[in-house]
């Protein structure tokens, strides 16, 4: 009981100390790894690229030895951020927590000050949201192919909610129409709630949604159909990948750690390693498991080869979609 | 378990002495987080989200919480004493409370935002508590043709924003429904208006907006008046309502409650706009409207009374239904993920402690929110004591450190200044910032919900005319224009119409 007071009047303290911290706070001048390390998120507080970041910081900062400072610069998509750390000295104390869509898919669709595949130095790649597609619980469909089938019947016909244009749920459901040549009608929603509210009210289909969609599968509200990662989520076992549905997709929204592409190579393999190692620790794998991400697990090279793979492929989507006619911005 | 039950269950959770400190650590932190210009209750909930991961989770869901309703109490202290809005939520408050602490009348105006908060806050309670099962199933029916409707509808109180020319505050309303459409196409992801600037690409933030056009453009103005030192200052009346205080504005509270009441459960409607509807109908039914503006009450009392119902009956359809109606409960979301929790139809059985002890706390909070921010309005009234030479620049020291902490970037400050020489300016030729602000907030959803109505009916505006509560609404807009027509040919014309 005693220790348990101690604890709680350490969190008040702990809470009021943050408080005032964040109100006015700058790094201090030390020797690598002398001082907290800043990670630039470029999406608002409490999301799923915070949270998962904030997660992997948790346990990558006891293995560097140093606290890993979580700075959100929401803006242009996310591309605030990454803009924002080149800015910065390449000395490895800022960093950039990033979704891979940011860079290959937002810089194709909008021009951004940076080279998208050559700027930045990839660290890991460590985590992807739960991406699916659902239906109402009422819906009579059961799979993919009775979604195809009621498509090819009643064409124009289908309505479905995506959590935005050109974005990663919405080039899912594009590969199914375009690999079946059907024709259904898009409404993008903004973000996974938006789209799944309007799921549950039913005035959208179906819906192609991120990890939000994972406590409304399991309360019963909506059924989910296929998911997106390689793997059958562990979550829902009985339920297929799009890829074992016979779709040629697979989640391209990877969340990353980068650094500015003259990072020294000593401090990026040193970050590398730290940063590799939280990611198998048990801690970082049960806040992942309780936000309904799932982890992967992308070292620097396997990562910088993803991004330029999927370039290409994003590339050759976003202008058979008609939604661009060149890249936006150069690669490299 | 029945509700009557339940909720002394929740009780005996939220005033067990480690709850019972938590929610007063959670009033407390939203007092001053609302009391601050910019820093809004989404940043503050995510910075102390780590915080409470030592705690039980129906303790660190009771705090943060309470940050978000206290933030609503505290909003509206700023917006009376200096004209900048703590909370987008108390933009409209700013309008008449300001008026009325120039007037001496500060006490007043706080004592009836924090009552009507209190009052309005515990109805919504006990709304969210009896009936929030039929209250989720009519939010969902509400898709993009009915958000439409409502929205449309919302426009119509534009008219009610402005006491002086009606050309100009439909000039002001379009401004601000092109500011509002700077950023990406909801539907297509093309930039507009950008100019290649990147912070620009998510378009320009509420906050700074408001920021400017109230609080930084009052201190602009205050530099012209430097010779007048000499006037005396005004005296200050009284510390709390008077008895016509409560007489002009009972009524005023129960209709802000209504109001905001309802449209807290919508997704993506909520407090802001609440306050806007609230403002607008006090102006519609008052028997001399040409009061607003210049220190009506009423005018504090409903709109602050709307946010703060509205803040109880959002959390609607997140307990219910899992589904986050707005940005500061979506981090609230998040946080009841982290402890396990999932927020939707199976929480008040999976997790009774957490939804009853989070009800019953919210009791105690309103009652802790008007216990702690009563002693206080003496103290804050003595803010304007405080020389404007002393007073001015510590307004704009306040503006500038909000404006960067939205999102830790200078950018922010830049808007927010530029939006201060407008709002200057417009203050000199007799331009009202208020319709702009109301078209800037409204602008987005009635873009992106006509948009989509149109996608899923292929085109054809009959998908308005065919939903009930679509038609309702739009009937409702047409009859106030028509009425408004009339009442203005009838000779019994409006006040904002005979101005000019």
């Amino acid at each position: 009981m005693k220790k348990n007071n101690r604890r709680f009047l350490m969190v008040i303290i702990g809470t009021i100390i943050m408080f005032v911290l964040v109100l006015g706070s700058g790094p201090a001048i030390a020797e690598y790894p002398e001082r907290p390390v800043t990670v630039l998120v470029g999406f608002a507080p409490g999301g799923s690229m915070d949270l998962s970041a904030r997660a992997l910081a948790r346990s990558a900062e006891k293995i560097l030895g140093q606290p890993i400072i979580i700075e959100n610069k929401p803006g242009g998509t996310g591309t605030v951020a990454l803009a924002a750390l080149l800015s910065q000295n390449p000395d490895g104390y800022t960093l950039c927590a990033t979704p891979s869509s940011v860079l290959i898919r937002v810089s194709q669709i909008q021009h951004v000050p940076f080279k998208p595949l050559t700027s930045f130095k990839p660290i890991i790649g460590f985590a992807e949201p739960l991406l699916g597609i659902v239906v109402k619980n009422d819906s009579p469909w059961k799979n993919i192919q009775d979604i195809v089938n009621d498509a090819k019947k009643n064409p124009g016909m289908l309505n479905y909610a995506t959590t935005g244009v050109g974005s990663t749920t919405h080039a899912a459901v594009d590969e199914i129409v375009v690999a079946k040549k059907l024709q259904m009608i898009h409404v993008p929603y903004k973000g996974s709630v938006e789209a799944l509210t309007s799921l549950l009210g039913g005035h959208v289909d179906f819906a192609s949604l991120t990890s939000e969609l994972v406590p409304s599968v399991k309360s019963g509200q909506t059924r989910l159909l296929a998911t997106m990662s390689k793997k059958r989520s562990p979550k829902f076992p009985a339920v297929p990948t799009l890829k074992e549905a016979g779709y040629d997709f697979v989640n391209d929204a990877v969340f990353s750690i980068v650094g500015p592409a003259n990072l020294p190579p000593e401090l990026a393999k040193k970050l590398e390693v730290a940063f590799a190692k939280a990611t198998k620790s048990k801690e970082y794998l049960e806040s992942l498991d309780r936000i309904d991400m799932v982890p992967v697990n992308y070292n620097s090279k396997e990562f910088d080869k993803f991004l330029r793979i999927n370039w290409k492929k994003i590339n050759k989507h976003l202008i058979a979609s008609g939604l661009i006619k060149e890249a936006a911005t150069l690669p490299e | 378990m029945d509700t009557l039950q339940g909720l002394l269950y929740g009780f005996s959770v939220a005033l067990q002495p480690n709850n019972l400190f938590l929610v007063f650590v959670g009033c407390l932190l939203g007092t001053l987080v609302g009391v601050l210009p910019g820093i809004g209750p989404v940043a503050a909930i995510s910075i102390l989200l780590p915080l409470t991961f030592q705690l039980t989770p129906a303790g660190s869901i009771i705090m943060l919480a309470g940050i978000y309703y206290g933030v609503m109490y505290g909003g509206s202290t700023t917006s009376i004493l200096v004209n900048v809005p703590g909370e987008t939520a108390s933009v409209v408050t700013c309008m008449d409370g300001y008026q009325m602490a120039r007037q001496g009348r500060a006490g007043s105006a706080l004592g009836i935002a924090a009552f009507g908060s209190f009052i309005a806050g515990t109805i919504g309670l006990i709304g969210l508590q009896f009936i929030s099962g039929p209250l989720s199933s009519v939010a969902l029916k509400f898709g993009p043709p009915e958000y439409f409707a409502i929205i449309l509808l919302g426009f119509i109180f534009i008219s009610y924003l402005s006491h002086g020319s009606m050309l100009k505050a439909g000039m002001m309303a379009f401004l601000g429904l092109i500011l509002s459409s700077v950023g990406l196409d909801p539907i297509t992801a093309q930039q507009r208006m950008t100019f290649g600037i990147l912070n620009l690409y998510e378009g320009i933030g509420i906050a700074p907006l408001a920021m400017g056009l109230f609080g930084v453009a009052e201190v602009f103005n205050s530099l012209e008046k430097t010779t007048s030192t000499k006037i005396l200052k005004v005296k200050i009346k009284n510390l709390f309502p008077t008895k016509l205080d409560w007489l002009q504005s009972k009524w005023a509270i129960l209709r802000g409650t209504i109001i905001g009441f309802f449209l807290g459960i919508l997704p993506g409607g909520g407090p802001v706009l609440s306050t806007f509807i609230a403002y607008g109908v006090e102006k519609r039914v008052a028997k001399n409207p040409e009061r607003f503006g210049k220190g009506a009450i009423e005018g504090v009392a409903s709109p602050e009374s709307a946010n703060n119902s509205a803040t109880s009956t959002s959390f609607i359809p997140l307990l219910t239904l899992g589904i986050p109606p707005n940005v500061v409960l979506a981090v609230l979301y998040g946080a009841f993920l982290i402890h396990g929790v999932v927020p939707g139809p199976l929480l008040i059985k999976e997790h009774p402690d957490v939804f009853w002890g989070l009800l019953g706390s919210m009791y105690i909070g309103n009652v802790m929110l008007l216990i702690l921010n009563l002693p206080l309005i003496p103290l804050w009234v003595q803010v304007l004591r405080i020389p404007d030479r002393v007073l001015y620049p510590l307004i704009l020291l306040f503006c500038v450190i909000g404006a960067y902490s939205i999102n830790n970037n200078v950018f922010d400050i830049v808007v927010m200044i530029i939006f201060g020489i407008a709002g200057y300016l417009f203050k000199k030729f007799g331009y009202e910032a208020a319709p702009l602000i109301l078209c800037f907030v409204l602008g987005p959803m009635f873009e992106v919900n006509l948009r989509r109505s149109l996608l899923i009916s292929q085109g054809s505006f009959s998908i308005f005319f065919t939903r009930p509560i679509a038609l309702v609404a739009i009937v409702v807009c047409f009859a106030l224009l028509l009425f408004n027509i009339y009442s203005a040919y009838a000779g019994k014309s409006r006040p904002e119409i005979e101005s000019e």
